[in-house]
């Protein structure tokens, strides 16, 4: 292939993959009367009109804060969990443990759809619908094979000589897990961080089942943008703009890291 | 033998609730297809294996069925083949090679509903960038025919990423030797790729088979919020079929059923490719 | 400080007996190796003393006091890894004070302690670095630095040496003796080998298949081994071994390779098949006929400096020798071999335990 043929490609697949939201992008900050016109320009006139409206006609101002709540306290939650369950695996002799792990792992295969319904019912019983907390609860759940899956790959390149070391320099199983595992593998959890972080950020089938207006997060309150007669494409364009952005952000940043987190184990085998 | 203990107590937290939250809702789901079971009227009646009598000759589920196996064979093939296109032209060495992986990675990082929000919008039929592009004047969310193909596109778009990472990786790490071996033995670059870097990825591209193919057969966000299952119940997979007959028609024993049917289609597409590995390497 | 007592200690892991009624008594202060090939099961004894490993049946006793069920830290023992297993995430400084911190010590104890050891192994300009930036001997020293911080009573040493490269071996080993000699801290050192455990200790378990085959000092070990085993695995080149038979005048007459060689090891009254083993350094090579010396023909000469190992064909057995380098040998020509009789080691051939 030759230097420019290939620089061509290259151009039509970042074009492919970066073009639609930059579209996106162009069409949140057109007046509304540029928006549906061909041929379809780029505004001339920028405004920030349909932000402002986002904020003030569609309160998502509070689906934002949901949002960050549910998918702050999932990761936290998930990281804890997930973390202390692989170095039980990974450091300590659990009977059985890869069929453990892969008993965890075939779990992260279940549908959601297949648990929505009586998961629903659960939550109803309990009086969690419409809360965040029926939302956590899940997300954790269904994250937790992700956040095992990549630490107990991480934990076993760890030598079990550092384990054994810190337990002679006096840690207790739980203060070696603490002091020493958690912090020597910061990047990991980081990884792992970033990766549930997104995936509750992004969740759709149990935010929109379970909440339906005070606990209702960014994804199902886009999703289900009020517009019966004319859709406000700006809002649209506007909102989406808002919830993407920050995890543009965070995969332009730590893309290394994030390619890590999703191919652990894959490529090993 | 202490620290055996020790170790159940740490891993059982997860256990639990990892039980708790998917093995017995399934478990229930089971129950619940037994069942009519109308949550507004608090009707609950064992009725056996009636819901699946029903099933079988519900022509609308066999149309979600066909259109489920449609939506997923052609969609992870073309991610599969688009994935693999660009995870060898992204193996080359070039400047700005980081910067390319990050904005490859985009359309994983954006929320499922953003983006068929933003193809929605993108196919419209009278103002839509693409009908604009393409200078025709095609009703694409609008057309049976089109629709499932539109929605097949979104879903190749938001997903080829995934299948690039992977393979990148596993393109990684093949010995380069190998490449060095093959051109001194006379091959050319479609030899090379056919005999050295193909089956070297087959592995890799096993687990991104079955990785895609179980999130593709229980799609639901993307076509719902793009089509909603229109035109036509022509892009109605099971799971939006199974959602609606939840959550609309809140009929939780037909429902439960129709949703089983989506777990046991799953659960044996992951057996199967997971034999096929195990198979393969011993 | 303490006196480890280890009386009939076993290990299992699954089917299979790892260790099998072991009975050891390391004294108070000493220096004491257990040496063998790998995978006979001295790394299971090291990890059953630090409490890392449980005993399947026995007792492991500090000073009289029965630690079996102790963890390790309530055992008060430190240890240095073969990898050294220093902690990645911290400072050299943090990786020595871990120990102090984990016993809640003021930080102004820390920091005197940290640097009164860092002054000990050389390790002050280096305080400030992550072990990454460390050469394998400065990580060693680190390892020793976080062992002897906080003066466990009793030191376990598994391989520590065996990751560095042989000069640094060689100075690491004499490093540790010293430290030992001034710290007089009980030590228990395993390696595999044979030299290392020469150099160091003070006594030598040598271990075969889970089982002692003889504990004793370097010299006792060296010059009697209990068996063939020991006689193998104890010293380098390894040592010569020859079938023969014990019989007439009254047992003291070995046949031996056509020959007869008169012993005065043998006591009367034994007879039968014998091993018998000369070690290499016992045997002298010349090219010259000699008084009493065996002919022999010169095969291969491997030149150590100051004198030379020759592998020589006497009989049908290939043997090793030593020469002076002007002893006027050449490949494949004639020469003769002289030993004195009293080096000989005599192993039963059916048990393979010393004679005499």
């Amino acid at each position: 292939m030759k230097r420019a043929g290939f620089y061509a490609l290259l151009a039509v697949v970042m074009l492919y993959c970066a073009g639609p939201l930059a579209w996106q992008l162009i069409t949140s900050i057109k007046l509304s009367g540029e928006i549906a016109v061909l041929p379809p320009l780029v505004s001339t006139n920028p405004t920030a009109a349909h932000y402002l409206s986002v904020f003030h006609d569609y309160s998502f101002a509070r689906y934002i804060l949901n949002s960050l709540i549910v998918a702050g306290s999932t990761t936290i939650l998930s990281l804890l969990l997930g973390s202390i369950c692989s170095f039980g695996l990974a450091k300590l002799r659990v009977p059985f443990a890869s069929l453990v792990l892969a008993f965890i792992l075939s779990v992260s295969m279940f549908p959601p759809i297949a648990t929505v319904s009586p998961l629903y019912i659960i939550i109803r019983t309990l009086g969690l619908r419409d809360t965040l907390a029926a939302l956590v609860m899940t997300h954790t759940v269904f994250s937790l094979p992700l956040t095992v899956w990549v630490l107990t790959n991480f934990f076993r390149t760890v030598p079990d000589d550092i384990y054994h070391a810190a337990r002679i320099d006096g840690c207790r199983p739980f203060q070696v897990y603490w002091k020493i595992m958690l912090p020597l593998s910061l990047p990991a959890v980081f990884t792992t961080a970033i990766l549930v972080f997104i995936f509750s950020w992004n969740e759709f089938l149990f935010a929109l089942t379970f909440t339906s207006a005070s606990a209702r997060t960014v994804p199902v309150a886009i999703a289900l943008f009020p517009g019966i007669h004319e859709m406000p494409w700006g809002e649209i364009a506007a909102a989406s703009v808002i919830v993407t952005l920050p995890i543009i952000l965070l995969v332009l940043l730590f893309q290394r890291k994030i390619v890590e987190g999703l191919t652990s184990g894959a490529v090993k085998g | 033998m202490k620290d055996k203990e020790r170790g159940i107590r740490y891993v059982a937290p997860s256990l639990i609730v990892l039980t708790l939250v998917t093995v017995y809702p399934v478990l229930y789901v089971f129950y619940l297809s037994l069942h009519r079971k109308l949550l507004i009227f608090n009707i609950s009646k064992f009725i056996a294996l009636d819901n699946y009598l029903f099933l079988i000759r519900d022509e609308r589920f066999w149309n979600a069925l066909r259109n489920t196996a449609y939506f997923t064979g052609l969609s992870v093939a073309l991610e599969l083949l688009l994935g693999l296109g660009i995870a060898v032209l992204l193996n080359r060495s070039f400047r700005l090679k980081g910067a390319s992986r990050a904005i490859v990675l985009i359309p994983w990082a954006i929320p499922t509903v953003v983006s068929a929000r933003m193809w929605e919008m993108m196919f419209n039929t009278d103002f839509g960038v693409i009908n604009y592009l393409l200078g025709v004047k095609i009703n694409w969310l609008g057309s049976p025919f089109w629709a499932i193909h539109a929605a097949i596109f979104v879903d190749v778009w938001k997903t080829t990423p995934f299948v690039v990472i992977l393979l990148t990786a596993g393109l990684q790490v093949i010995p380069r030797e190998l490449y060095s071996a093959a051109r001194i033995d006379g091959a050319g670059s479609w030899q090379m790729f056919r005999s050295v870097t193909l089956p070297l990825l087959l592995p890799v591209i096993l687990v991104v088979l079955l990785f895609r193919t179980l999130d593709a057969f229980r799609v639901f966000d993307a076509v719902y919020v793009l089509t909603g299952g229109g035109p036509a119940n022509s892009t109605e997979t099971v799971s939006i079929y199974a959602y609606k007959v939840l959550f609309q028609t809140l009929q939780f024993g037909y429902g439960s059923a129709l949703s089983l049917v989506v777990f046991f289609c799953t659960g044996s597409i992951g057996i199967f490719y997971i034999r096929l590995m195990t198979g393969r390497r011993t | 400080m303490a006196e480890i007592r280890i009386i009939g200690v076993q290990k299992k892991f699954g089917g299979s007996v790892i260790i099998d009624d072991l009975d050891l008594v390391i004294g108070d202060g000493e220096f004491f190796t257990i040496v063998g090939p790998s995978g006979c099961g001295k790394s299971t004894i090291l990890n059953m003393i630090a409490g890392l490993e449980a005993a399947t049946g026995g007792s492991i006793l500090f000073d009289g006091v029965t630690v079996n069920n102790a963890s390790p830290q309530e055992r008060d023992v430190a240890m240095v890894f073969q990898n050294y297993a220093l902690y990645p995430h911290m400072t050299v400084f943090e990786n020595i004070a871990f120990p102090l911190r984990m016993k809640k010590a003021p930080k102004s104890v820390i920091a005197r302690e940290v640097g009164s050891v860092a002054g000990l192994l050389d390790l002050d300009g280096l305080l400030g670095r992550k072990p990454r930036e460390l050469s394998g001997g400065q990580r060693q020293r680190v390892a020793l630095g976080r062992a002897i911080i906080r003066k466990p009573r009793v030191f376990l040493m598994d391989e520590p040496l065996s990751n560095l490269d042989a000069q640094l071996r060689i100075a690491m080993r004499s490093e540790i003796k010293k430290l030992h000699d001034q710290l007089r801290i009980t030590t228990v050192y395993v390696t595999h080998d044979q030299s290392e455990a020469l150099a160091v200790s003070d006594r030598i378990a040598v271990l075969d298949r889970g089982r002692i085959q003889q504990c004793e000092t370097p010299r006792a070990v060296y010059e009697r081994p209990a068996n063939a085993f020991v006689g193998g695995f104890i010293g380098s080149p390894q040592m010569n071994f020859l079938d023969g038979s014990i019989g007439g005048r009254g047992g003291r007459v070995i046949a031996c390779n056509g020959m007869e060689l008169k012993t005065r090891l043998v006591t009367a009254g034994i007879s039968g098949k014998v091993t018998v083993g000369i070690r290499p350094e016992d045997i002298t090579v010349t090219g010259k006929k000699r008084e009493g010396g065996f002919k022999v023909e010169a095969m291969f000469l491997e030149p150590a400096g100051s004198f030379s190992w020759v592998d020589f064909k006497w009989g049908h057995h290939v043997m090793k020798g030593r020469s002076d380098n002007d002893a006027g040998l050449e490949k494949g020509g004639t020469a003769y071999i002289l030993f004195p009789v009293e080096k000989i080691h005599l192993f039963d051939r059916e048990s393979g335990m010393r004679i005499g």
